[in-house]
Order: C-alpha cells, then structure tokens, then sequence
C-alpha cells in the first residue's frame, strides 16, 4: 500500500477560473525522498499543503478528485491521527510562529501531542542544540532575524519527528552553511530513520542529488515524474532551466547523461584537461573578464581611502556605524562601508550577522548609535527617510507589508500616485518585465509566495529610484524570474543607478552582481569584486566555482564557464568520453 | 510608548519567579484590595505597589495608569455625593433637583468617594505590576491545562496584541518610504490615509490568523489532550513568596473578623485607627506581603541570600 | 453596608455569568483552530483599538462597529466571543476592574446584534450597521451605568440611577458619535475584508471530476 495515493485531484482557489492543482495522480511510497521543483505559481506549495491534508479546510474554494493517505481518504480521516504523522514546514517563516518565545515555539507542537515534560525537555534540547538556536534560546519570536525564524520552523516540525516531512523551500533564507547542515539532517533522517519527505526547492544545486526521485511541475500540473537523472534528461530536452549549475553547464554539451554534482562534474572536468594539458592549474584573468567591477578595497579598517572625504562620488557612505536594539542585542559594530555610483553589491553573510539591520540604516529606518549614514552626500538623520525615499526603493524582508491594494495593478499606482508620477507606461513595462501581467487584476494577497515577492518588488522599483536597496529579493524566485531579474537590476546599474542587495543565494550574487561584501557578526570581514571574495570562500561558493577550483581557478558563473571550459571539450571523439565519464 | 504596555523580559530578580506564585501574590493583593475599606490598609497597599514597580522599572507605565485612575477618581468624587444620602455631616446643602430631591453634599460621600478612587488605583497598579511581572504566553500555559478553546483564544489574542502593535508600525513604516505622509495634507485626506493603514492591519491581521491556524492545525493543534512544557524550578524564592501571600491572607481575614480593616463610612465615620489592633494587624500583614521585595533587597546586596534563594 | 460587598457579589456574579455564557458558547458546536484564531486576532484587533484610542480619544473607539460588524458577517458565537474578549484584553492594558465583567457581556451583545440583523434583515448593509452602532453607543452606556448604580450608591433608587446615568450621557453620545463616525467611515471596508475571509470557510467539493 503506498503512503500517499492522489488520484485527479484538482483545486480551485476560491474565485479562481485556472486551476491551481489540475488532475494530478502521483504515488508516494514510505521512505522516499521526492524534490518537487517548478516555476514560480506551479502549484508545489498548494501540493504540499493537499499533501498535508490542509486544502481545502483553510482555504475554501472548489476541489475534486480523492487523495488517499496509508489507504483512507485525507478528508474522511481523522484530522488529530494525520497531524500526528505528517510534519509541514510552510513557505513563509513569518507566517508560522504560534508562540511569542524561542522555546516554548519549538515545545508547542511537543505539548499538542501530549508528551511528558521529560521528554519534551530532552526533545527541545536535542532540536536546539542541532539548529544554533541555543544563544536565541530565550528571545522573543519576533525580534529574530528572516534566517534565525526559518530555522525555528524548521526545529518547531523536526521536534515533533513525525514521519512524513513535508517541506516548503525550507531553506530559501539561510546562509550556505546553515543550509548545507540542514539538508544533511534531512537526508540523514531519510536514510537512517526511513522518513518520508516530500521537499520543495528552488536552488536545485543543493539538493537536486539529494532526491530519489523528482517531480516537475507546471501549470499546476505534474509534467514530469521520475529518478533525478531521467529528470533532468527530460528538462534538458524541454529547454526548462529547473536544474543546477554544474548539469546546466554540460548539458549544454549536448552529453545523453550528465552530472548531477560537483563531484562528477569534476571527474569529467579533470579528465578533459589531464588529456589536453598534463594536469597543469589555469587561471582566468580576473579584471579582464569584468571589466565593470570597481578596484577592490579593504573597506572594513577604517583607514581605507574610501573616507578620506573627497570622494564626491559615493551614493552611500556608513561610516563607523554602530547599533544596537533596544532590548540590548547589539548588532552593528563598526560598519564602514563605501557604494559608488552604478555599483552592484551583494552582501553575504552568516543568519543574523545584521545584515537586514544595516539595510535598515540605509533606508533611514533605524538610526545608529554611533558613526553617521550618508545617501546621496546627505546625513539620514532622524526621519531622514524623508528626505531620501524619492530616490531610494527599499524592500524588505518580508514582502507581505508591501501588499495592500485590490489588485497587483494599483500597487504600483499607489507609490507613483504618492510621489506625483503621472507617467502610468512603467507600470505595464514591470508587469510583464516580472512576469505578472496575467495577475494584473488579481489581489495580490491571492498569489503565491516567489509572485507576491514579485509584486512586492515591483511596487517599488516603479519610480526608477536612484539607489536600489533589496533584502532577499531572490527568496521563492524560480531560476528564469532570477535571471531575469539579475538582468535588470544589471541594466540599472549600467545606467548609473546603485544597487545594493542582501541574498543567501551564492549563485545568484555570483552571476549577476559585481561586488561582493561579507559580514560576520556585525562587522564587514570582507569586501571586494566577486571574483576576489567569492573565489577564495569554501562555503560562499557557488557550485561552479567549486567544481573548477583547483582545476580552473577564477571561473564563477556560467558564462565564464561555458567560455572557458566549452573549447576543452570540442571535437568530434569528446562526446563518447563524456558519456564514459558521467555514467 | 506603545511597547511599554506589554511584558519585556528586563532580566530583573522580579521577573524571575515561577509565574504560578506571581499570579498567586497578585491574586491576594487584588482580594485584599476588594476587602478592605479601610484608607490605611488601602494606602499602604498602595505603597507596596509602587515599590513593586519600581523594582521592576516600570515607573514610566505606572504614570500612564495612574492619570487613568486619577481621572476615574475625580469622577467618582463628584458622582458620589451627588447621588449619595447616608453621610450626616452636610457640608453644604444644594438646592432641590427635580426627580432627585435635594442636592446636599455631606464629608462622608466625598471621603467614601475617595476611598473607592484609592481602591480602583490599587486595582489598577496590580494590573500594571502583572504586565511588568509576568510573560503572558507563560501564566497563559499555566491555564491551558484545564483549556477550554475560550482560554486559548483570550490566550492567542493576549499573544497577538504586541504583534500587532509591531504590525502597525512596520506597516507604517513601509507606507511612508512609499511616500505617504501621515502628517500632511488637509484634515479629509488624513483621515483617508489612516483608514487605509486601518484596512491594511485589518486585513493582514486576519490573513495571519489564518496562516498561524493552520500552522497550529500542522502541528497537531487540539488532537487531545494537551500537555505543558515548562522550565521553570520551582525556587526558594517561591516559596517563600507563596509562604507569605498565604499568610498575609490568613492574618488579613482573621483581623478583618476581629474588625481590624473593615471601615464604616455611614452616617458617620469610624476613626482612622480605631485601636492598637488595627496597626497590629496592618504592620503583620504587609511584614508578608512585603517578601518578595525584602527578598530583591538581599538578591541584590547580599552575595550570601543571592547564592541560597 | 458600604460599597464593597456589593462590589465583590456583582463582580462575582459578572464572572459566573460571562463563564457560563462562554461555555455554553462553546459547547454549542465545536469551534475549529481556524475560527479560534480568526476570532482571537479580531479581538487582539478591537482590543488594540480600544487601547490605543482609549487613551488618546477617551471615548470616540473605532472598536464597537467592528464588534457589530464581526456578528453581522461573521454570526451571532463569533460576534460575541470577539465582544466579551475586546474588553478582556483591553483592560488588561488600560484597567482592569470589578467592571470588567459587566463590561464583557454589553460588548458581548453588541456583537450578537450584529448577527440579529443579519438574521432580520439579510439584505442589510453597512448603513443599517451605523445606525445599530450609534444605538449601542447610548444603550452601552445606560447597562454600565447599572453597574455603577449599583455599586457606587446606596440606598438604590431609581433617582440615582437617573442621576449617574445622566452624568454619563455627554459620554455617551460621544461613543455614540464615535461609533457613528467610524462605522460611517470604515465600515463599508471593514465588512468587504471580513466578507473576503467569510468567502475562505466555504468549501465546494466537485463529485464528478
Ligand atoms: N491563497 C490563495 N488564494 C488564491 N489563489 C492562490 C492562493 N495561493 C496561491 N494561489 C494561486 O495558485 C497558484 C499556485 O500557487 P502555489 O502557491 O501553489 O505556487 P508555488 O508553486 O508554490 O509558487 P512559489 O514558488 O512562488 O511559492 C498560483 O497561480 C497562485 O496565484
Ligand atoms: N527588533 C529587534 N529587536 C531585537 N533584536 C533584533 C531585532 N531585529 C533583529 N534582532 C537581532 O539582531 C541580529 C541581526 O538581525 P538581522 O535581521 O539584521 O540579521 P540578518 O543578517 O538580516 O540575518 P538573516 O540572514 O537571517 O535575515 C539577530 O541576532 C536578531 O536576533
Ligand atoms: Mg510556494
Ligand atoms: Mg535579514
């Protein structure tokens, strides 16, 4: 008997003419570990939640077919019996906290099941030692940090040890190492304990290994269903870009089978320029393959040129800025950092490292302690946000506070109304630029998680601000929306505007952006072109730069990659070897 | 000034009892309160309070609750004798009101006044004291043992008032980076840009009960019966808090049958203090009530009391 | 015979009545995590408007109407545990008091008004609301005064009872112009957003797909 049987479901959302899960059929046995991935608005989260016997209840609308958990129906069983066996991580970690402290969040699932206090402590104590959350262990839910709530979720579900686990993008806003830590934690309780788990991801270089098997969903339909290898066969072929980079980067070779990790992918690799070159390293030279990025400077000591003063052209200047919460967590400690015009800058770092507070600096939100924040040569002050939000769009990290009219139309008219703008063309240029003209007439409340971030950012960059400053905006983002949104805020920083973003995600800050900064506990411990920052991590690594490291130093992204690395496998006996390799 | 209203973890000696002898203390404080007549008692009930709060550095909230008492007590000082009859000492005789007769003023209407404004202060200041001392989500466990769902709804919605309040002011926040100036403007859009904030609270508010209804629904919310978790040791401290609120109760309610506490107003009022007795039940009540403060005194200054309690 | 006493029996007899009234509420059909929280959040929501304001406005709240309204969309159990909670809470933060129980049940039955109209009058809307809000701004006023009445003076008599009730009524109309003033505004809204989220609680299930 298989765990989970569906059979055509479909799921209408209330007032919705497309369908949101449409005719699906799909078999779960005990024990696996699927990876559901697909575009953004495919239905994978409306799939988790069928899965967790949670549509329609919470959410009314139409739905049809039947969904069969260990031979019952999902509706006719017993909710308590279900809830029990079937632990959900959902998509946003704002939006799942019960409980207004670190501790009794995580014991609150524990106490619904009626454990005894024994082993209720034991649990809590096991999950928050695993998760890092001993040092918060006290605090109070709200005041954690987007990375520091994912992680509580996440422990909340795993400290109930239920045997399925269903998890949506349960590390979309985690640093690298956090993340690498909690998919093995995934895995290990996979292989060892015989969980079941059902996981959804958009950054596939992590995990796509990981999966007995993948679903590709579109549509709000299943469209592909099978081993990782025969998927990916099958993307490739459908010209979908749902794949990490490494099998990206040799599927353009048109290989019948390819690697799915940088182990293999460096197999292959190493063979390629044992044969040609007698195993010696190369390098790519760094400046000359981006030209764009600015000479690189250690802005983290304070005697760095950067604050001589006559630098006329920086848009954003901290100097030694301090702060500290009211509670006492102190978060900021001696940050000096200098953007210029036309600069692109993402900044990196570990889960609570005050990244987002110093965004927040930056938008003249919060105002520092000590050292000064200069925006367009001008103090952001008390209030001074004033002054400065003509020219600046801010998005923070919980895009839901952006949404707020009827419909995904008149946001964005609502901050060009505000600010006097009456030219409404934009607002159709960014509908279709992110991919949301269909949803004009929509309320945004009524999308998924990667489209209302979508909307979110939308609002704000309608009034072609001069500094640009985004927190996560890549969360919940599918691979082809992030492309596309690289893009753009590449095209604005060539047309002289200045973008600064804070991201977990490595392959994204190295593609598209051009400067890289990392900080650590409050302070900025690195900062310099990609190449510099990103080439030298171990963790900060993006997956082809770790494959090529040692072999081909100085290669970050696929571009670089497909230049440097395409010519080494040409020629009409290599095709052979690849398949020898990669099988 | 918003945050001040509801608990923060200070990491005050205060703030560190088991929750069940703080409601308890509590609890005896606000019985005593409604027991006693007597202005002394009342007073004195009242200067523990405040030395309470100040102990756990709320003095800037107390003043908030005190103009709200104060102002609830004049109004009770001008009602009462208006309506009232039984005092004998007419201090000055009004002229004849239709339907209500005459209008006389009498010393014991306005004192009975007083007194009840004293009282409604100390019932205020325990309130105070309670948002001081004690994190909702914790006495809130205390009662979901015996848990009907209107207890965890009075629970939730206790949870949610600060996130709510964080709320507002995060959505504030981002309405005005996206150039909406609450401030400015005539008088009519104002109050159009305000209804807007409202819309949007409201409308995220409810959007996140129903996302953390489900959560809990995930995580096995109501699939029978509840268990509680809880960290807290029962310490020294405690019980000797506990010891004493208990016998501040006994001593209270064996005085008060010795009529030492009660107050009588009508016709004429009983002397301030009647006997020995009187201050000899006060001075034995408050020795127990004032435990937990006496124990913050030693906390503080004494390394030897701080190791053994 | 002073006040006390009849200060704690009333107070004592407010607290039977509001348990009584909640369980028996309670009872009635069981209430689902969703309705718990959806009723817990607007209550936090009508308490934080009741504090907030109950401060700085004294006594024009933009909290009864959406009590009334939480009954007229939501049905009588959810109107009255979001009335009898709003004060809970509230007080929690602004006072609480022997008051508070008497307090519970008024609020309580402002909010089974709300369904009573629905119920008379299922083609009402938001204009018929006003006029039930602006009511209750007076009828409020008139139940606590009992209260007042009956704790605060003695002996009782119907002229004291007139007495502190017209020493009340400039506060009252001010609730009750309050009321009016922000049904009038946020009303229409407030029932669209309550009626968005009513529109969630309905399932359809399609047989034959
Ligand atoms: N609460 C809702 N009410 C109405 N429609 C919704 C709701 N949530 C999602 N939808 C719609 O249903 C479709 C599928 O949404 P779903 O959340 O399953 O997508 P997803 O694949 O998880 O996307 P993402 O990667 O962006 O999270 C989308 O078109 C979305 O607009
Ligand atoms: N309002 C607040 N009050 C008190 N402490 C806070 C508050 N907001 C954040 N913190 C604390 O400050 C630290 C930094 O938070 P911040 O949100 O800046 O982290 P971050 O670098 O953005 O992390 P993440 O990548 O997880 O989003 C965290 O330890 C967090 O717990
Ligand atoms: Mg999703
Ligand atoms: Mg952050």
């Amino acid at each position: 008997m298989p765990l989970y049987k569906i059979e055509n479901l479909t799921y209408y959302y209330p007032d919705t003419t497309t369908a949101a899960l449409e005719d699906i059929n799909l078999e779960i046995e005990a024990g696996e570990f699927i990876l559901v991935v697909g575009g953004s608005g495919s239905g994978k989260s409306s799939l988790a939640r069928a899965l967790a016997g949670l549509i329609p209840d919470f959410y009314g609308g139409r739905i049809g077919g039947k969904t069969y958990f260990q031979g019952d129906e999902i509706r006719t069983q017993d909710r308590r019996k279900l809830a029990r066996q079937v632990g959900m991580v959902f998509q946003d970690p704002e939006k799942q906290i019960v409980q207004t402290q670190v501790e009794a969040e995580i014991a609150f699932g524990l106490e619904n099941l009626g454990l005894t206090n024994e082993e209720m402590l034991r649990r809590v104590a096991e999950v928050t030692c695993f998760m890092g959350l001993t040092p918060i262990r006290g605090g109070f839910t709200a005041n954690l940090s987007g990375g520091q709530k994912q992680k509580l979720a996440l422990a909340a579900v795993l400290a109930m040890q239920p045997h399925v686990l269903v998890l949506d993008e349960p590390t979309s806003q985690l640093d690298p190492a956090a993340a690498e830590e909690i998919l093995n934690l995934v895995k290990r309780l996979n292989e060892e304990m015989g969980f079941t788990v059902i996981m959804i991801e958009q950054r596939l270089e992590r995990c796509y290994h990981l999966a007995d098997r993948v679903l590709l969903m579109a549509g709000g339909k299943i469209i592909c269903d099978g081993s990782a290898r025969a998927v990916a066969g099958h993307t490739i072929a459908g010209g979908q870009p749902f794949l990490p980079p490494v099998t990206r980067l040799f599927a353009g070779l048109q290989a019948t089978s390819i690697p799915l990790t940088v182990k293999e992918g460096r197999k292959l690799l190493r063979t390629r320029l044992n044969t040609k070159d007698g195993g010696e390293e190369r390098h790519i030279v760094k400046t000359a393959s981006n030209p764009g990025a600015t000479p690189i400077r250690a802005a983290c000591c304070s005697s760095s040129p950067h604050f001589a003063g006559t630098n006329r052209g920086n848009v954003v200047r901290l100097k030694n800025l301090w702060f500290t919460y009211p509670d006492g967590t102190e978060v900021l400690e001696g940050v000096n950092l200098a953007v210029d015009e036309g600069e692109f800058v993402a900044v990196l770092g570990e889960n609570g490292a005050g990244k987002s507070t110093m965004l927040r600096q930056l938008a003249g939100l919060l105002q520092p302690d000590r050292g000064t924040v200069e925006i367009f040569g001008r103090d952001v002050g008390k209030k001074g946000y004033r002054e400065i939000r003509r020219q600046v769009a801010y998005l923070s990290q919980n895009p839901n506070d952006y949404l707020f009219q009827d419909t995904v139309e008149e946001e964005l008219l609502f901050t060009l109304e505000n600010f006097h703008m009456s030219d409404t063309t934009i607002v159709d240029k960014m509908l279709a630029r992110f991919n949301l003209a269909r949803y004009r007439r929509t309320n945004p409340r009524d999308l998924s998680s990667g489209e209302r971030q979508r909307v979110a950012l939308a609002s704000v960059l309608v009034t072609s601000p001069g500094l640009i400053i985004l927190d996560e905006p890549t969360r919940g983002i599918d691979y082809r929306l992030k492309a596309e949104l690289g893009r753009f805020l590449q095209q604005q920083a060539a047309a002289g505007r200045t973008v600064i973003l804070v991201t977990h995600d490595v392959e994204f800050a190295a593609e598209y952006a051009a400067r890289v900064v990392m900080m650590f506990s409050g302070r900025v411990v690195s900062d310099g072109s990609k190449h510099d920052v990103l080439g030298k991590s171990v963790f900060y690594a993006p997956q082809l730069g770790k494959m090529c490291r040692g072999l081909y130093d100085g290669i970050l992204t696929l571009q670089e990659a497909q230049q440097h690395i395409y010519p080494l496998f040409a020629g009409p006996t290599d095709r052979d070897e690849i398949l020898e390799v990669s099988l | 000034m918003l945050e001040k209203l509801y608990y923060q973890d200070k990491g005050l000696f205060l703030q560190s009892f088991h929750p069940a002898t703080v409601l308890l203390y509590l609890l005896v404080l606000l019985v005593l309160s409604l027991l006693y007549d007597h202005p002394l008692y009342l007073l004195c009930l009242l200067f523990l309070l405040a030395c309470l709060v100040k102990g756990t550095e709320g003095m800037a909230v107390w003043e908030g609750f005190l103009k709200i008492g104060l102002i609830m007590m004049l109004v009770l000082m001008v009602v009462n004798p208006l309506v009232i009859r039984s005092g004998a000492t007419i201090i000055w005789q009004g002229p004849v009101v239709p339907l209500l007769g005459r209008l006389d003023i009498s010393l014991e209407a306005i004192y009975f006044g007083l007194v009840s404004g004293l009282r409604l202060l100390v019932i205020l200041s325990i309130f105070c004291l309670y948002n001081l001392m004690v994190n909702p989500d914790q006495a809130l466990n205390l009662f979901a043992r015996a848990a009907g769902k209107s207890a965890l709804m009075v629970a939730l919605a206790t949870r949610m008032f600060p996130t709510m309040v964080r709320d507002l002011k995060r959505i504030k926040e981002v309405m005005e980076l996206r150039g909406v100036d609450f401030e400015q403007g005539p008088l009519g859009q104002r109050v159009k840009k305000y209804a807007g904030l409202y819309n949007v609270l409201l409308f995220s508010s409810l959007e996140g009960s129903l996302e953390i209804a489900e959560s809990m629904q995930a995580r096995a919310y109501g699939s029978g019966r509840r268990t509680v978790y809880s960290r807290h040791l029962l310490r020294p401290r405690d019980y000797m808090t506990l010891g004493g609120s208990l016998l501040a109760m006994f001593a209270a309610v064996w005085g008060l049958a010795q009529g030492c506490g009660g107050f009588n107003f009508y016709p004429v009022m009983d002397d301030l203090i009647a006997g020995r007795g009187t201050l000899v039940v006060l001075v034995i009540v408050f020795c127990y009530l004032f435990v937990p403060l006496m124990l913050g005194g030693g906390y503080k200054y004494c390394r030897y009391i701080k190791s053994k309690i | 015979m002073t006040g006390t006493n009849w200060g704690l029996y009333i107070t004592i007899a407010g607290v039977f009545f509001v348990a009584l009234l909640m369980l028996l509420m309670e009872k009635r059909a069981g209430l689902g995590a969703r309705q718990v929280a959806l009723i817990a959040i607007l209550a936090a929501f009508c308490a934080a408007g009741r504090t907030v304001t109950g401060v700085a406005l004294l006594f024009l709240q933009p909290t009864m109407f959406l009590v009334g309204i939480t009954g007229f969309v939501f049905g009588a159990r959810a109107g009255f545990f979001v009335g009898a909670m709003t004060p809970l809470i509230s007080n929690l933060f602004i006072g609480m008091g022997p008051w508070t129980p008497w307090q519970m049940i008024c609020w309580g039955l402002v909010g089974m008004s709300g369904a009573a109209v629905r119920f008379l009058f299922p083609r009402a809307g938001y204009k018929t609301m006003i006029i039930i809000c602006f009511g209750w701004g007076f009828l409020y006023g008139a139940v606590m005064d009992l209260w007042h009445w009956c704790v605060f003076t003695r002996p009782l008599t119907f002229n004291g009872y007139f007495l502190i009730w017209a020493a009340g009524v400039s506060f009252d109309s001010l609730r009750a112009a309050g009321n009016l003033l922000f049904c009038a505004a946020l009303g229409r809204q407030s029932i669209k957003i309550l009626n968005y989220f009513h529109k969630k609680m309905d399932v359809r299930y399609l047989e034959n797909l």
